[in-house]
C-alpha cells in the first residue's frame, strides 16, 4: 500500500502561522470598521446647577414699644426703618421699660434666610396697611394700622452659600384716638424669592 | 506499461484528473455557445454616502433651584424650559441649551437612537446624582434631499427631594447614534 507523500509537518512548521495571523487581524479590523460606518454616534455632555432651596424664618418681631396711656400719644406714629437705622418718633412717650413686652425698645423685624451664594432673591413685605387688634380695645375705637412697610430692595440681597442671611422689615405705626390699655397685635406675612 | 514510479506519483492526484477532465468540458461547450449566440449583462452597485453625526452643542438644562419634593424639569429641543414641582430662576437661569447634532446623510431615511436615561454626578459630591430621561430630538428625521441636519435634543430631569445644590454632570457624555433604515 502506498501513502502519498503529504508534507504534514509543513502545517506545523511555526514560520506558517504568522500569516495567518494577520489574515485574521486584517478581517476582524475590516468588520470592526464596517459597523462603525454604519451607526456613526456621536457623544455629548448634560449639565445642570441646583441651587440652595430658599428658606426664611422669623427671628425677632417687629415692636413700637411700650407707650403710656397718656391722651398725648394718640394718633402718633413710630417710623422703624428695615435697616436698623434710628426710629422716627413723632411725639409718643415710652414706658421705659415697665410694659406687657419683655423687649420695650421698639425695633425692626429680622429674619433668617437662606439662599445659594451669590444668587440674588427678592423680599416680598405687605403692601397694604395692617391693623392691630387689642382685645381689651373700646369697642368702635379707632384702629392702630401699621403701614408703609420698608424692606431691603429688590436685588440688592444674596446670600452665601452656608450661613444664613439676615434681613430686615420695618413700618409705621399710627397709634389710634384711644388708648386702651393691651397688646396690639397682628401677624403679616414675609416672602422671599429668587429673581 | 507503466511503470510503478510512474503510477505511483500520479496516482497521489486522481480527483485532481478528473476535475481537469471537467474544466476541459466546460470550456468547450462555452467555446461552442459563443458561437452562436451572444447576449450582455449589466453588472452595477450603488455606494450610497455613508451617514454621520457630530455634536456641536451639549445639552444644559441651566439652573434650577432645588425643592422640598420631587419635581421635573423638561428641556424641549427649542430650547424653552418646563417645570413641574420645581422652580427656576429667571434672574439667574445660567446656561440653557439644548443639545445639538449635525447629520450628514444620503436621500435616505434614517433613525435616531437616544439613550432611555443618564445619570449627572454632583461634582462636588459625586455621590450625589440626578436622573436625565425622556429624551426628545427635533426635527424627526425623514427620506428627502441628501445633505446635512441641525438636529436639536432634549430631555426631562428629575429632581429629588433636598437634591443637594451644585453643579451636576457627566463626563463620560450620552450617545446619539444615527442608522440608514
Amino acid at each position: 500500500m502506498h501513502i502519498c507523500p503529504v508534507n504534514r509537518d509543513k502545517y506545523k512548521n511555526p514560520k506558517y502561522l504568522p500569516k495567518m495571523k494577520k489574515i485574521t487581524f486584517i478581517l476582524f479590523a475590516l468588520i470592526t470598521g464596517t459597523t462603525f460606518a454604519q451607526d456613526p454616534s456621536a457623544t455629548a455632555s448634560a449639565s445642570a446647577g441646583v441651587v440652595t432651596a430658599l428658606t426664611i424664618q422669623q427671628e425677632t418681631d417687629l415692636y413700637f414699644g411700650s407707650m403710656t396711656g397718656a391722651a398725648a400719644n394718640t394718633g402718633q406714629t413710630i417710623e422703624i426703618p428695615f435697616d436698623g437705622a434710628a426710629i422716627v418718633n413723632s411725639g409718643v412717650t415710652f414706658t421705659g421699660g415697665a410694659a406687657l413686652e419683655t423687649d420695650s425698645a421698639p425695633h425692626r423685624a429680622t429674619f433668617k434666610v437662606n439662599a445659594s451664594k451669590d444668587v440674588l432673591f427678592n423680599v416680598t413685605i405687605p403692601s397694604s396697611n395692617l391693623t392691630l387688634i387689642n382685645a381689651n380695645a373700646t369697642a368702635g375705637a379707632s384702629p392702630w394700622t401699621v403701614s408703609t412697610w420698608t424692606g431691603p430692595v429688590a436685588g440688592s440681597t444674596a446670600g452665601d452659600g452656608t450661613t444664613d442671611v439676615t434681613i430686615g422689615v420695618g413700618a409705621t405705626l399710627t397709634t389710634g384716638d384711644t388708648m386702651d390699655e393691651g397688646l396690639y397685635t397682628a401677624d403679616f406675612d414675609v416672602t422671599v424669592a429668587y429673581q | 506499461m507503466v511503470s510503478k514510479q510512474f503510477y505511483n506519483k500520479f496516482n497521489c492526484f486522481p480527483k485532481m484528473k478528473k476535475a481537469a477532465f471537467l474544466l476541459i468540458l466546460f470550456l468547450s461547450f462555452q467555446g461552442f455557445s459563443q458561437a452562436s449566440a451572444s447576449s450582455t449583462i449589466t453588472a452595477s452597485v450603488t455606494v450610497i454616502e455613508p451617514i454621520m453625526i457630530a455634536k456641536s452643542v451639549d445639552l444644559d438644562f441651566g439652573n434650577l433651584i432645588g425643592s422640598f419634593s420631587t419635581g421635573t424639569l423638561t428641556l424641549a429641543p427649542n430650547g424653552i424650559r418646563t417645570v413641574n414641582g420645581v422652580q427656576i430662576s429667571n434672574a439667574v437661569p445660567g446656561d440653557v441649551t439644548a443639545g445639538e447634532a449635525i447629520v450628514t446623510h444620503s436621500n435616505n431615511n434614517y433613525s435616531i437612537t437616544l439613550p432611555e436615561s443618564f445619570t449627572l454626578y454632583n461634582s462636588g459630591n459625586p455621590d450625589q446624582f440626578l436622573v436625565i430621561d425622556q429624551f426628545t430630538v427635533q426635527p424627526l428625521p425623514s427620506a428627502g434631499d441628501e445633505g446635512s441636519d441641525i438636529l436639536k435634543i432634549g430631555a426631562t430631569l428629575n429632581l429629588d427631594a433636598n437634591q443637594l445644590p451644585g453643579f451636576y454632570t457627566n463626563s463620560t457624555g450620552f450617545n446619539v447614534t444615527v442608522s440608514y433604515n
